[in-house]
C-alpha cells in the first residue's frame, strides 16, 4: 500500500469509526454503582478515606498525632541529657559489639568465601561465560516457547 | 428530585459514552464495566460540581480513557507479549448491543455494517486496537500516543498502520471507488457475507 493509499484508508477509516453508535452499557451498570456507593456510606467510618472522617474526629486525630509526635521529638531530644552523653556512647557501644559478636563467625565465612569465588572468577576462561549465558539463554527461550505453547493449546490458539 | 436521584440520572444520561470509551480501548466487557464503575464513583465524588457543569462529559471520558491506560499499563507485558500471537478465534464475552437506528432495510444494513466494523475493532490485538482507538476515537497525536504508552513513535504508527490493515481485511474494505474518485459516498463496501467468515 503507498502513502495515498494509507492516507486514503486513514480517512475512511476514520469516518466510518467516528460514525459509529456508542455502545449500550449493560443493564447491570448503574445498580452496581449504586450499590458500590450504597456500601462506602454504610462503611464505618475508620475504614473510610482520612478525608471522609467526621470533622471533630479528623480534628481530634490530628491533633492528637500532632501531641504524640512532638512528645517523642522532645523525648528524644532530653534523652542524652538525662542519660549523659559518655553513658550513652558506651551503653550503644557495648550493645553494638555484643551483637557484632554473635554474627562474627557468619561474617567470617561470608568473606572467605567471597574471597575463594573472585579467585575462581578469576581463573576461570572467558568461554566459560559464553557457555553459560547460552545456557542462560536457551533455558529462556525454552521457558518462553513452553508458555507460548501452552497459551496457545489452552485457549486453542494454534 | 434528590441527590440520589439526580445521580441517577446523570448516569442513565452518560453510561453508554462511558462504557463505550472504556469497551473500545479494553475489548472486555467485564473490565469495562469496573472501569465504568469506578468512573461513576470518581464522579459521585464530584458530583456537585459535575453536575453544574457544561463540561461533565469531557471530564468522565478522560477519566475513562486514563482509568483505561492506567489498567491497560498495569498489564502491558501481557498484551504486548501475547499481541503478536494470531487471534482468529470468536471471542464471545461482548454481552453489550450495538442499537440499531431504524427499521427500513438501508438502516438495518448500515446497522449491520457498523456492528461489522465494531465487532472487527474488539477482534483486534490490544497492542492494535489501543493507538488506534486513541488516534480515531480519542483524537490524540501519535507524539501523544508515544508518549502516553510510553513507546517509540515509530513501533505507534506501525501498531496503528497493522490495525487499520487488519480492520480493512477483515472487513473487505473496498477502497478503489474512494481512490479513483468515480464512486460517491457509498464507496466503501463492506462485504458482509466474507467478513462474517
Amino acid at each position: 500500500m503507498n502513502n495515498a493509499d494509507e492516507s486514503k484508508l486513514e480517512q475512511v477509516l476514520h469516518r466510518e469509526l467516528r460514525e459509529l453508535p456508542d455502545l449500550r452499557a449493560p443493564a447491570t451498570l448503574a445498580p452496581r454503582v449504586l450499590a458500590a456507593l450504597a456500601a462506602r456510606h454504610r462503611a464505618p467510618w475508620w475504614k473510610k478515606s482520612w478525608v471522609d472522617w467526621p470533622p471533630g474526629l479528623r480534628v481530634a486525630f490530628l491533633s492528637l498525632s500532632l501531641l504524640v509526635t512532638g512528645g517523642l521529638v522532645y523525648l528524644g531530644l532530653q534523652v542524652p541529657h538525662v542519660v549523659g552523653a559518655t553513658a550513652l556512647a558506651g551503653e550503644v557501644s557495648a550493645t553494638f559489639t555484643g551483637w557484632y559478636a554473635s554474627v562474627e563467625p557468619y561474617v567470617s565465612f561470608v568473606t572467605r568465601l567471597t574471597g575463594a569465588l573472585e579467585l575462581v572468577l578469576k581463573a576461570a576462561p572467558a568461554s566459560l561465560w559464553w557457555g553459560l549465558a547460552a545456557v542462560v539463554g536457551l533455558a529462556y527461550a525454552t521457558c518462553i516457547g513452553l508458555g507460548t505453547l501452552g497459551y496457545r493449546v489452552a485457549f486453542n490458539r494454534m | 428530585m434528590s441527590d440520589e436521584h439526580n445521580f441517577e440520572a446523570f448516569m442513565a444520561a452518560y453510561q453508554d459514552m462511558v462504557f463505550t470509551t472504556a469497551m473500545r480501548l479494553l475489548g472486555n466487557s467485564a473490565e469495562a464495566q469496573d472501569i465504568s464503575q469506578e468512573v461513576f464513583i470518581k464522579a459521585y465524588d464530584r458530583f456537585a460540581e459535575l453536575s453544574q457543569s457544561k463540561t461533565a462529559g469531557g471530564w468522565l471520558k478522560t477519566v475513562a480513557r486514563n482509568l483505561c491506560l492506567n489498567h491497560l499499563t498495569r498489564y502491558r507485558a501481557r498484551w504486548t507479549f501475547f499481541s503478536d500471537l494470531k487471534r482468529d478465534d470468536a471471542d464471545d464475552d461482548n454481552d453489550f448491543d450495538v442499537p440499531a437506528d431504524d427499521t427500513q432495510s438501508d438502516d438495518a444494513e448500515l446497522a449491520d455494517k457498523r456492528q461489522l466494523l465494531e465487532t472487527a475493532l474488539q477482534k483486534l490485538p490490544p497492542a492494535h486496537r489501543v493507538p488506534l482507538v486513541l488516534y480515531h476515537f480519542e483524537d490524540l497525536s501519535y507524539e501523544e500516543i508515544a508518549a502516553r504508552l510510553k513507546l517509540s513513535l515509530a513501533k505507534v504508527k506501525t501498531d496503528i498502520h497493522r490495525g487499520r490493515e487488519a480492520l480493512r481485511k477483515k472487513l473487505k474494505l473496498d477502497l478503489e471507488g474512494e481512490l479513483s474518485g468515480t464512486v460517491g459516498a457509498q464507496a466503501v463496501r463492506f462485504q458482509a457475507g466474507e467478513a462474517q467468515t
